[in-house]
């Protein structure tokens, strides 16, 4: 027969080009037959009364199937009726386009699709078509048993849209799940953000912390003393609020308005770090002016960037600490170089940057923030179980802003960024000018929104993006200053976030933090009653030593990285583009991640319980180990077929990335050890775990588009 | 030395020399070098304890540190390390250990009227100061945040032929730093503890050999995309190195004890490196090792102590084990930070600085000396002589500049005259050739 070329492209299979001659056939017969085809099904309840004449079927073996018989393909069984049918759909959308039901009538098992007319059957372990794609002729495709090969192996692309959703999940919070991708393509991605955006506070940290004891003066635990409990309290949110989108953008905030538990003693330090967390949390879609005073006042920013205790200048040469104005200053409001709106650095005459402030500035700034104190402890102070430990404080001041105590509060004037604060202001209106005064500095806007789409969404952002975002802090489109609901939806909905970068930079994404990483590993595969026992003291290790990143860890007020670091010998350098997370990818850390991560995808976390293993005298009290076991309970039923298990990998962790090189590397890697539906559990995980281990090694997982 | 190689030209300067290793010992956070190398004289110790109030250390305490050079300071100016540093002592007195006074990034000779002067083209100052990040990038590339090439990159660039291994040239045990990348020069990166071996295929049963071979294949592939491929590159080269250097520190190594904190750690691995540096064919190398934090705004005493006492102990287990190697004349170390701290006290702590004091270790170093210019010990800011030398509460105007601190060094290390200006790119401000011949462009320190 003869076929005609330009017909045959529009009936094309979506499927991949393995090059064997049958698909050639099969285009033929499709083009054919959709020529030839008179009507299309009129959508009656029942299928035509010829699908039922299996005995006049015609064979029709190289329609729909291709065999790829690779050297080490393993024997398969025969693939369900339903494996067919969904790989049929997966792979011929076409023709068999939106999932269905399985519908039965004698003899068959089979699927309807209304929009296209066509029916897919299996009569015992025949396989028959029928409807505009064959012509309206009953067709005998071929035995279940053939399809084995294509149904366990062949690499399938993703539905589009669910990639788009996808996409947009791992963006603005930390994973994907089937019901969030179906809900964000329902919603659409405007009403999904409005949504979320809206959605009310999960458990806070200091509930958190309370729920699991670490309020107790016990010897055993020490919670008292013990700092690690601020990242069980993060990490619990990460893993498994019910706020997702809040939390990422939490997690994002404490990357910019850095404090750490690096360098941080006391008592009752995770009550104060959950307190900072909480604030980020509850002002994430807050406005920023407000955030802004309460992370000044905060003191675990007090503590971290010496604002407690911070004294007034004196006669002998002391001078107030410097840290939080200098900080304040770089790092959470203006930046060191003056910017436009979008995001560029401002040049002088003769070419130069313009700084934007002096020291002058941040010693005069300092003065603002003298005299601020803890809260003070309202008692009854607390006694341990061991007479041996001390009175303990209450931990009411690691859970209140600092106090101002206007004797150590320095009333020289102040002059900094053309501010004046005339001498012998009130130590809280000299706090409210000074914030005002760097809230208003136009760099704000594109200095905040840069670092938060580079946290995000991508690492060089086009400056029209910048500026888009940068627009809406400045003005929210009710005259509102500040709005970090808009600013974060704005940064979510844009079109380089939702379509692509209009420039080569801003089309290079980013590289996914390996905590979120982690994150994402926990909250795709954990099941939900698991997530819940999420016990992270060995996993608050983990990550800073495995993954060379922890939350409300960084070593520094300048976090794990750089928004402006540029890797050097890279092709990066030669163009001057930022790869801020790169900074901490090196050969030591890309080989601990692997092994971590290994470790991890198929035994799980294990944890000591909460309880301390060693009492303060060095007595082994002992902890049970418990584990957050690796269940994947969605995917044991994909497991005996390595291309659809790469398929759903692909879609949720990567929104469709994986290119298909390296999908059909795994798939034939996982072929080469045989799992079928009869395998045991054990094995079914092996698989399963060597399919997301290769994932999570892949690059194009690792960056983020 | 540094003479002879300098006139035997670039061609021959990095291969008819033995072996040679510059390590920098990086102080993250701005180390307050006031309580490292102290004013102890009687008039200066008093001027330092009145402007440090309850920072200062008791000039007592400071007696068995004190430093003696074999020429005499000027004014009768004496200095003592902190007394956590005793163990440098004896490398002072023995000629192993100088001090270089008050260095720090400069564009060109700067006074503080200059630094005071609004024209900034007629006195230009390097950008951000004050600032961690870009000061840091600052003392290692002479650019601040965003700088792709750094100075032991450049000169590791030029050493490139001394070395078979030319991926061995640069490396760092504490990450990413831009001080060893060059425009040829990669830097590699490994623990403390050595190179990591991915064991993932080793350790977990289910990585079975087709597994481990697509794994391999996934992560050394180039895939399409710019981040994609940069991060495999970095996966491909932990993979191949791992396996020379682990081979390599197999038979190599020191049995000179070293302490357990990270900096001892580092430089226990930096010295079996340099042990094993004809397995890896390693001719020149420039080593980071860094530890801190130093941003001592509060704290300072206690948190200070702590970190000199490591310094202390780390820096002289590591000239022992170049000793015990036999390489004490070809390895030379210094300390370098992003900067000083101010002199004044907020009461707990000190603020970020500019011109700092710095150690420079080794058996090629002129050592029991002092190089540069003792800074006056004030927080004054008056016209007075003594208040020239800071910028406002004792923040140091560097008298040296880092780039003059850098080449004396980089001569050393066989990098030829005419090269220097590519490594330093403000070097050409200053020397006699510059008609500055009060900022030499070598120290004379090595």
């Amino acid at each position: 027969m003869s076929v005609n070329v330009s017909v045959a492209p529009v009936l094309k299979p979506e499927a991949d080009e393995l090059g064997n001659t049958d698909l050639h056939v099969a285009k033929a017969a499709f083009a054919t037959a959709a020529l030839i085809s008179v009507a299309a099904c009129s959508g009656d309840e029942r299928p035509p009364a010829n699908f039922f004449d299996t005995s006049s079927a015609e064979s029709a073996p190289s329609l729909l199937l291709k065999r790829r018989l690779a050297a080490t393909a393993p024997s398969f069984e025969a693939p369900s009726a339903a494996a067919v049918f969904d790989w049929a759909e997966a792979t011929y959308a076409n023709f068999f386009p939106e999932p269905q039901t399985d519908l039965r009538e004698a003899p068959y098992v089979y699927r309807h699709y209304p929009s296209t007319g066509n029916y897919v059957g299996v009569a015992g372990d025949d396989v028959y078509v029928l409807g505009p794609l064959s012509g309206d002729v009953l067709l005998h495709v071929g035995k279940l048993a053939d399809f084995a090969v294509s149904v366990h192996s062949d690499v399938r692309p993703v539905n589009a849209e669910d990639a788009a959703a996808a996409r947009l999940l791992l963006q603005a919070q930390f994973s994907a799940s089937d019901a969030e991708i179906a809900r964000v393509r329902q919603m659409g991605a405007t009403a999904w953000i409005a949504e979320q955006t809206a959605a009310p506070r999960g458990e806070t940290a200091v509930a958190y912390l309370d729920r699991r004891g670490c309020y107790s003066t016990s010897v055993y635990t020490g919670f008292y003393a013990i700092s690690w409990p601020s990242q069980w309290a993060a990490w619990n949110q990460m893993l498994t609020s019910t706020d997702a989108v809040r939390v990422r953008a939490t997690v994002a905030l404490t990357e910019y308005f850095v404090v750490s538990t690096i360098g941080v003693a006391g008592t009752w330090i995770p009550y104060m770090m959950a307190t900072y967390w909480d604030t980020l949390a509850e002002n994430a879609f807050g406005n920023f002016r407000t955030l802004l005073e309460k992370v000044t006042l905060n003191l675990a920013m007090g503590t971290y960037l010496n604002t407690v205790w911070n004294r007034k200048e004196d006669n002998n040469g002391r001078r107030p600490d410097e840290n939080y104005a200098r900080e304040v200053m770089q790092l959470f409001t203006i930046g060191l170089v003056e910017l436009n709106t979008d995001g560029t650095e401002k040049r002088d005459a003769r070419g130069q940057p313009v700084e934007t402030y002096t020291n002058d500035d941040v010693t005069n700034l300092a003065r603002v923030f003298t005299g601020y104190e803890p809260a003070p402890d309202p008692g009854p102070r607390l006694q341990s179980d061991d007479p041996r430990i001390p009175i303990l404080p209450t931990r009411v001041p690691m859970t209140t802003p600092m106090i101002l105590v206007p004797f150590w509060h320095s009333t020289l004037e102040c002059r900094f960024l053309g501010t004046v604060i005339p001498a012998g202001t009130d130590g809280t209106v000299a706090l409210r000018m000074a914030l005002d005064a760097l809230f208003r500095h136009p760099n704000v806007g594109p200095f905040f929104a840069r670092q938060m789409i580079q946290r995000l969404v991508v690492s060089n952002p086009s400056p029209d993006y910048v500026r888009r975002v940068a627009t809406v802090f400045n003005d929210n489109g009710r005259g509102v200053r500040g709005d970090l609901r808009a600013v974060f939806t704005a940064i979510w909905l844009d079109p380089e976030a939702r379509g692509s970068g209009t420039s080569e930079a801003s089309r290079l994404g980013k590289v996914t933090e390996p905590m979120l990483r982690l994150a994402q590993w926990g909250r795709t595969f954990a099941s939900e009653s698991t997530r819940q026992r999420w016990n992270l003291e060995r996993l608050f290790i983990g990550p800073g030593v495995y993954l060379n990143q922890n939350v409300l860890a960084s070593p520094s007020v300048f976090n794990f990285f750089r928004p402006g670091y540029v890797p050097p010998s890279t092709p990066l350098a030669a163009r001057g583009w930022v790869a801020p997370e790169l900074q901490i990818v090196d050969e030591a850390s890309t080989a601990v991640y692997l092994n971590y991560m290994s470790r991890v995808v198929r035994a799980g976390v294990y944890v000591q319980a909460h309880d301390r293993v060693w009492s303060l005298d060095g007595v082994y009290v002992g902890a049970p180990l418990e584990g957050v076991p690796a269940e994947y309970e969605r995917e044991l039923s994909l497991a005996p077929m390595a291309g659809a298990l790469v398929r759903r990998l692909n879609l949720l962790l990567c929104a469709g990335r994986l290119p298909e090189d390296a999908q059909r590397l795994m798939i034939d890697a996982l072929n080469v050890t045989a799992v079928t539906a009869s395998s045991s559990q054990a094995q079914k995980l092996d698989r399963i775990a060597a399919a997301v281990m290769m994932v999570l090694a892949c690059p194009e997982y690792i960056v983020q588009h | 030395m540094a003479m002879n190689l300098a006139a035997m030209g670039d061609a021959v300067a990095f291969d008819s020399q033995g072996y040679r290793a510059l390590v920098c010992i990086w102080m993250t956070g701005g180390n307050d070098h006031d309580n490292t190398v102290v004013p102890f004289d009687t008039t200066s110790h008093e001027a330092y304890r009145q402007a440090r109030g309850s920072l200062a250390l008791a000039r007592a305490s400071l007696q068995a540190t004190t430093l003696v050079p074999t020429t005499p300071l000027p004014n009768g100016r004496q200095y003592a390390l902190h007394p956590n540093l005793s163990k440098l002592n004896s490398l002072f007195d023995s000629r192993r250990l100088a001090v270089q006074l008050n260095v720090g990034p400069l564009v060109q000779p700067t006074t503080r009227a200059q630094y005071a002067d609004t024209a900034r083209s007629r006195f230009p100052l390097p950008p951000k100061l004050f600032s961690h990040n870009d000061q840091s990038s600052i003392w290692q590339s002479s650019s601040p945040e965003g700088a792709s090439v750094g100075w032991g990159g450049r000169i590791g660039d030029q050493a490139l032929n001394a070395n078979t291994a030319p991926q061995f040239t640069c490396i760092s045990t504490s990450g990413n730093a831009v001080l060893l990348a060059g425009s040829a020069t990669q830097q590699y990166q490994l623990t403390e503890r050595g190179p990591v071996n991915i064991d993932c295929s080793r350790v977990n049963g289910y990585v079975t050999p087709a597994v481990r071979d697509a794994l391999v294949k996934l992560m050394t592939r180039v895939p399409s995309g710019v981040l994609e491929a940069e991060y495999n590159k970095v996966v491909a080269r932990s993979m191949l190195a791992e396996t020379r250097v682990t081979a390599a520190l197999a038979g190599a190594n020191v049995t000179t004890p070293f302490a357990g904190d990270t900096l001892s750690q580092q430089l226990k691995t930096v010295a079996r490196l340099i042990a094993a540096r004809s397995s890896l064919g390693s001719g020149r190398q420039v080593f980071m090792v860094s530890f801190g934090s130093f941003d001592t705004h509060g704290g300072l005493i206690g948190r200070h102590a702590t970190l000199m006492a490591q310094l202390g102990s780390a820096m002289a287990a590591f000239y022992d084990a170049t000793v015990e190697l036999g390489v004490a004349d070809q390895v030379t170390s210094f300390t370098a930070s992003e900067f000083g701290r101010t002199l004044s006290s907020n009461s707990d702590g000190s603020d970020h600085g500019w011109g700092a004091h710095h150690l420079v270790m080794g058996g090629a170093v002129r050592g029991k000396a002092f190089y540069g210019k003792a800074p006056p010990v004030s927080i004054g800011n008056t016209s007075a002589t003594e208040d020239q030398w800071h910028v406002g509460q004792g923040r140091l105007l560097p008298s040296t500049s880092l780039d003059q601190y850098v080449a004396t060094m980089a001569r050393w290390f066989g990098v030829s005259d005419g090269e220097l200006n590519a490594v330093l790119p403000y070097l050409r401000n200053f020397g006699t050739a510059a008609g500055r011949p009060d900022y030499p462009v070598d120290l004379g320190f090595l």
